[in-house]
């Protein structure tokens, strides 16, 4: 490359084609994407913030609270489960059905119904085996589930997908984990008083949190003639001298409002899961799925 | 400070001299990475990405697969869609669950209608309205049904009616929009809402 | 003029040169106006970065104040450090660089100044808006929008100077460091550009949103950093060690391959966008071994530099290249393997982020900085052992703070992927590396504030060496050239 001419064109070209590739193409298929429908139902996803919800976005963005916190759930596959709802009326046809599928006889499988007949089997095997229990007169139904150590957690039912943002501005996707994911916090804890003492006090609860305290949220005033119906109750140490109350100012009500939004809990075509979920107890329950009396 | 060091430093600065720059060549193992890691890459490419698929994400590697995953109620969009645009258009005359009100309008629920194998026929009713007698399982009407489904996109008409033809026990097979879509030409042109002994007569 | 100065020409060079210094002296106060703010910059990031982490050490130290949680400060540690310190600087270098190999002064010096001077106050705005909670919400791309103007402004005036060197280059045939030089001046402006116009000022929808971010941070880090990096090398290691480069082909091949796979290498791994990003972002960061081993192949025969005492600042271009390599051996190898699922989300990507900005851009810009410095004033450094300090303090502090944070956040990951461990247990376990690292940026802060002490007292002599000149003799050629008095 000895001309200044070709320098430029070939580094023109290698910015075009990125470009190209990486900003006009995914405007194309997901800035221009529309809401999408939730599975089996009919409602549009995703809806737009409430009015609160999107002032607390703008505050959740100001304290860079995605310098610590990812919104993004990781799937990791998917399962499926078959899960035998009545043996209908002939129950020797079902048990012949069962010896087809090389099940255990064991135990009566047929009482304490609806129970998990097969765990985390493929499609096939799933389709095959409702088939052969239906034909029995059987009722077998199917269930779908995301796995992953995110789902396990109780983090969400299903992995996010490039919908789930599309009402958002900035996006916020965090990509930290130094505390709990949040893309799912509006479902795992609906108080928004726990939010608010939690923005306060983290520790206080939940145990051994290593987030800091956002006391600057809030206002330590005089009580006037009557206490503020928001003002937060504390016990303690962290309880102000008498006469004097914590209130949440406008900022913490709009962030714990837009907490209390982040929900991607329903099944899209391009992340499936049957709802009612899998009863997946999270195991980590320390964390913020921990309610406080 | 350090008297050498301090002199190096100035010293260097007037007796820089860049050396001219060598033509060895690439080596051969180097120019066969690009088309190693280029076959590698689009093999890759080709096993996970689904193509530029918008809707594919990670982990899930086509749409064949994902579409296996759907729940098994609720997997037709055609239904799914019907049911929405029933909702928000008919719904109001006829029920949310088809039964139709009295003195408003007929229920749909085991029409001959709504079931008939001339699919022509009931696609013509929302397209141009419905006015006059007619006679709906055996009940005698006697009103005027507006062109509801004359806005509609014919997916969104082919979606409802099927979605009629198979919800509240109804079954019959669905309709589709092409069929919606050779209807509307059929009919272009007409403004006045159909008769049922006019529908009868269409084949 | 000086002895000093004089005796310069006489060196071996082809005799229709201009005399380097000649061009050193062109150089000189448009690159003042970038070092000492660069210096300046970094100087207070490391400070920052500091301050940042008390968060992890003391949480409820800066609960009451807005501007003093990590939110706000990490955002301005990462700015000041990128934005503040590794782009001007890695003009100043190419700038410098130009001029040197097109044989001719820079052109429209009053460019830069100006260019300088709006980069400065942007950066300043900027900070104060961090601060203040008007960040974008796009990691790296937070600045808001009045001070990204001001950014924008100067990257355009430094550019149009940068490219008018090319223009009027008495050497017609482009060396490889030129190439490398000339494009990082064209890469900024693009960029920011795009990032401002469509995240801030008509921001697309969405995870669209999400695809512009990881574009342009790939091409801010990836791209621009190894465009500074190399176009340093490839001047210094051969000037130092008076030996050709070896091969143009292979500068050529590194050039490409970096320019083409670079700016798809951004969309992380675990993003919620479509297959197809993240499986093309994968391919790419593992393509990123192409340009990495090209420039090691040619540089590998002129490595053994920083011998002589005169080689100092050489210690920073090794450590940076070398850090280099070693970056692009650990994205190859987590991308190439199931490693990335276990480092994402997690320490890993700060401590990545930190070897690729500190350990490669800084290091690198650092020599070329200790390099250009007494070239373009005509003067020693002021306290050249200072510079050497400088260089162990921070290379030991980086490796403090890098390493922990890599195995810590291996660690993390490992942990998270196990979800029968409490997630309490897993961030508390992430505090004892941050902690450790906290000591390494100790060190660092110590080595970064000798960098604006040399600068400082450099420009200080220069300016009462030329006021002295003028009062002393009127009209005198204003060589501001010799040392201290």
């Amino acid at each position: 490359m000895k001309h200044a001419g070709m320098l430029f064109l070939t580094g023109f070209v290698a910015l075009s084609a990125s470009w190209a590739g990486f900003i006009l193409v995914p405007q194309l298929q997901i800035g221009r994407a529309s809401l999408g429908m939730v599975t089996g139902g009919s409602d549009l996803y995703p809806q737009p913030r409430p009015g609160l919800a999107a002032q607390g976005a703008q505050v959740y963005r100001a304290n860079g609270c995605y310098h610590c916190h990812s919104r993004q759930v990781r799937q990791e596959g998917a399962a499926m489960d078959v899960i035998l709802a009545s043996a209908g009326t002939n129950q020797a046809q079902v048990l012949s059905a069962f010896k087809l599928l090389d099940l255990s006889l064991a135990d009566n499988p047929l009482v304490g119904l609806p129970r998990d007949l097969l765990v985390d089997v493929d499609k096939s095997r799933a389709d095959f085996a409702q088939k052969t229990l239906e034909d029995a007169g059987a009722k077998a139904m199917i269930r779908i589930r995301a796995t992953g150590s995110d789902i396990k957690r109780g983090w969400g039912q299903r992995g996010s997908v490039a919908r789930d943002y599309l009402q958002d501005q900035p996006i916020l996707l965090g990509w930290q984990r130094l505390g709990p994911d949040l893309a799912n916090i509006g479902v795992r804890q609906p108080d928004p008083v726990w939010h608010l003492k939690h923005l306060y006090a983290p520790d206080k609860v939940v145990e051994r949190s290593s987030m800091p305290p956002y006391r600057f949220l809030f206002e330590k005033r005089k009580i006037r003639q009557t206490p503020s119906p928001d003002a937060l109750v504390l016990e303690g140490d962290l309880a102000p001298e008498p006469g004097f109350e914590i209130v949440p100012t406008g900022e913490a009500k709009a962030l714990v409002a837009y907490l209390l939004s982040l929900k991607t809990d329903v099944p899209l075509f391009e992340a499936p899961f049957s709802a009612p979920a899998p009863a997946a107890v999270p195991v980590a329950s320390a964390t913020n799925a921990t309610p406080v009396p | 400070m350090n008297d050498s060091t301090a002199s190096s430093f100035a010293a260097s600065s007037g007796r820089d001299t860049e050396p001219p720059v060598g033509t060895a060549p690439v080596p051969m193992w180097l120019m066969v990475l690009p088309i190693l890691l280029f076959f590698g890459g689009a093999l890759y490419f080709d096993w996970t990405a689904a193509w530029f698929n918008p809707v594919v994400h990670a982990p899930f590697t086509s749409l064949k697969q994902i579409e296996s995953l759907q729940p098994s109620t609720g997997g037709d969009r055609l239904l799914i869609r019907g049911k929405v645009v029933y909702e928000q258009v008919c719904a109001l005359c006829h029920g949310v669950d088809g039964a139709g009100k009295p003195g408003q309008a007929p229920t749909f629920v085991g029409s001959e209608w709504v079931l008939t194998d001339n699919v022509g026929q009931l696609i013509r009713i929302p397209l141009q309205g419905l006015a006059g007698p007619i006679t709906v399982k055996g009940q005698e009407w006697n009103l005027a049904m507006p062109a509801m489904g004359a806005a509609l996109p014919d997916e969104d008409l082919a979606a409802v009616l099927t979605y009629m033809r198979n919800a509240w026990g109804n079954q019959a097979p669905p309709v589709t929009t092409e069929q919606v879509t050779a209807t509307r030409n059929a009919t272009k042109g007409r403004t006045q809402p159909w008769s049922a002994v006019e529908l009868k007569a269409v084949q | 003029m000086s002895p000093s100065l004089q005796s310069a020409p006489s060196a071996p060079e082809s005799a229709a040169d201009l005399p380097a210094t000649g061009i050193d002296r062109s150089c000189r106060w448009p690159l003042l106006g970038l070092y000492p703010g660069a210096a300046f910059w970094l100087a207070l990031s490391a400070v920052v970065y500091l301050v940042a982490s008390m968060s992890f050490h003391a949480p409820a130290l800066f609960a009451d104040y807005a501007w003093l949680s990590y939110g706000r400060m990490a955002p301005v540690a990462n700015h000041l450090l990128l934005y503040g310190f590794c782009i001007p600087a890695g003009w100043a270098a190419a700038l410098w660089i130009l001029a040197r190999l097109g044989r001719t002064p820079l052109a429209q010096p009053a460019l830069v100044i100006l260019g300088a001077k709006a980069w400065n106050l942007g950066i300043l705005v900027g900070t104060i808006g961090l601060l203040a909670g008007d960040a974008s919400g796009f990691e790296h791309f937070e600045f808001p929008l009045y001070a990204g103007w001001l950014l924008l402004l100067a990257s355009v005036l430094v550019g149009v100077s940068g490219l008018n060197t090319i223009r009027c280059r008495a050497v017609p045939e482009l060396h490889p460091a030129q190439w490398f030089a000339g494009l990082s001046l064209l890469w900024f402006p693009w960029i920011y550009a795009t990032a401002m116009g469509l995240l801030q000022l008509w921001p697309v929808r969405g995870m669209a949103q999400g695809a512009v971010h990881g574009w342009a941070l790939a091409q801010l880090q990836v791209v621009l950093l190894a465009l500074f990096g190399i176009a340093v090398g490839f001047y210094f290691f051969p000037v130092l060690k008076q030996k050709a480069l070896p091969s143009r082909h292979l500068a050529l091949f590194a050039l490409i391959t970096l320019i083409l796979c670079g700016p798809w290498t951004g969309v992380p791994l675990q993003a919620p966008v479509p297959a197809w990003m993240t499986a093309i972002s994968r391919v790419m960061s593992v393509c990123l071994l192409m340009p990495m081993l090209a420039v090691l192949l040619n540089l590998r025969s002129l490595c053994p530099v920083g011998s002589a005492p005169g080689m100092e600042p050489s210690r920073c271009l090794r450590f940076g290249i070398r850090a280099w390599v070693l970056w692009t051996v650990l994205v190859v190898v987590l991308n190439s393997t199931a490693l990335w699922k276990t480092a994402a989300l997690t320490l890993v990507q700060p401590a990545l982020f930190q070897w690729l900005v500190q350990g490669f851009g800084t290091m690198v810009l650092l020599g070329a900085i200790y390099l250009i410095l007494p070239r373009i004033a005509g003067a020693s450094l002021p306290f050249p052992a200072l510079a050497r300090i400088h260089f162990w303090l921070a290379s030991i502090g980086l490796v403090l703070v890098v390493v922990p944070l890599l195995v810590g956040g291996f660690q993390q990951g490992t942990r998270l992927a196990d979800a029968r461990i409490p997630f309490v247990d897993v961030a508390a376990g992430t505090l004892m590396p941050i902690r450790v690292a906290s000591m390494g940026q100790l060190l660092l802060i110590l080595g970064h504030l000798l960098l604006p002490v040399n600068v400082l007292v450099l420009v200080l002599r220069l300016v009462r060496a030329q006021i002295r000149q003028v009062i002393d003799e009127p009209g005198g050629v204003p060589a501001a050239s010799e040392g201290p008095a």
